[in-house]
């Protein structure tokens, strides 16, 4: 399970959790925040937080307010306020996010946009195809 | 009656070569040293850059420092890198990148620990893998000649 805080030491609350035997495949969208000890695949819009527990799978495009990865990411993020990878955190994808902060022992690979108009400057995040091929076609 | 005098033990450090990157055990205090595999000479020193420099390619086994007025631009190879002020160019670290409050990084970093204090700017593509090894200069070079 996560840590509920962030790295500036400011509580966040998870009032979602999709479980650890869970697999949500769509679009997610919540107001507060939403903790991923499972499977999440498709696409998450929201201003609040996500977090990605040690063992929770994501593979999504992300825009939210602030992202905390502790498992695996599979795709572009973007974040209005901080993206926080911690020391198990393993991310393929794009990153545009005003603040950074990356843990000893997380893996990164993707394109990086970051600081305070990052958020502005940065086109959005284009949606991959390898997120649309692992969703099931109509 | 022959004496024998101990020599005073030489303390020694490893490094990896910036060219070929084998490790080689040097002297402790070396500032640039000849690699014994692919014979090419590597600095060892630290960098401190406090102004602009421009230059193709830095290369050291050691640290560079871009401390808050100064300006690298360059192909970085270190082992360790501090930035405080501004780099434009390609990184490879062999250890870790350290980003602080008011650095920019523009360009592609390959390093094994990335660490960014929150109002830092970086622009670039990252791969950061605590598994990271660096392909040989040589390697990486006749690979650039045949996309060119």
């Amino acid at each position: 399970m996560i840590d509920n805080k962030t790295a500036g030491g400011a509580p966040v609350e998870f009032p979602t959790v999709i479980g650890a035997d869970a697999v949500f495949k769509g679009e997610l969208s919540f107001e507060k925040g939403v903790r991923v000890d499972g499977r999440v695949e498709g696409k998450v819009a929201t201003k609040g937080h996500i977090a990605v527990s040690q063992g929770g799978h994501l593979q999504a495009d992300v825009d939210a307010g602030s992202i905390i990865i502790d498992g695996e990411v599979k795709g572009n993020l973007t974040a209005s306020d901080r993206i926080e990878l911690r020391k198990s955190a393993r991310l393929k994808g794009d990153v545009v996010a005003g603040k950074l902060l990356v843990a000893e022992g997380a893996a990164f690979i993707g394109h990086c946009t970051i600081g305070p108009d990052a958020h502005k400057v940065a086109p959005a995040a284009p949606p991959t195809n390898r997120i649309a091929e692992a969703l099931p076609r109509k | 009656m022959v004496v024998e005098q101990k020599r005073p033990s030489l303390v020694t450090r490893e490094v990896v070569c910036t060219h070929c990157e084998k490790a080689i055990e040097i002297p402790a205090t070396a500032m640039s040293v000849s690699c014994r595999h692919c014979h090419r000479r590597v600095i060892i020193e630290d960098l401190e850059i406090k102004s602009y420099h421009a230059v193709t390619r830095v290369a050291t086994a050691g640290k560079i420092d871009v401390q808050k007025k100064g300006t690298l631009v360059a192909d970085v190879r270190v082992n360790e890198l501090a930035i405080e002020g501004s780099l434009k160019g390609n990184v490879v670290a062999l250890d870790r990148v350290a980003v602080g409050k008011k650095g920019t990084l523009e360009g592609d970093v390959c390093c094994r620990k990335l660490f960014v204090e929150p109002g830092a700017k970086l622009q670039g593509h990252f791969r950061v893998d605590p598994g990271f090894v660096p392909e040989p200069t040589a390697a990486r070079e006749a690979a650039d000649a045949e996309t060119a």
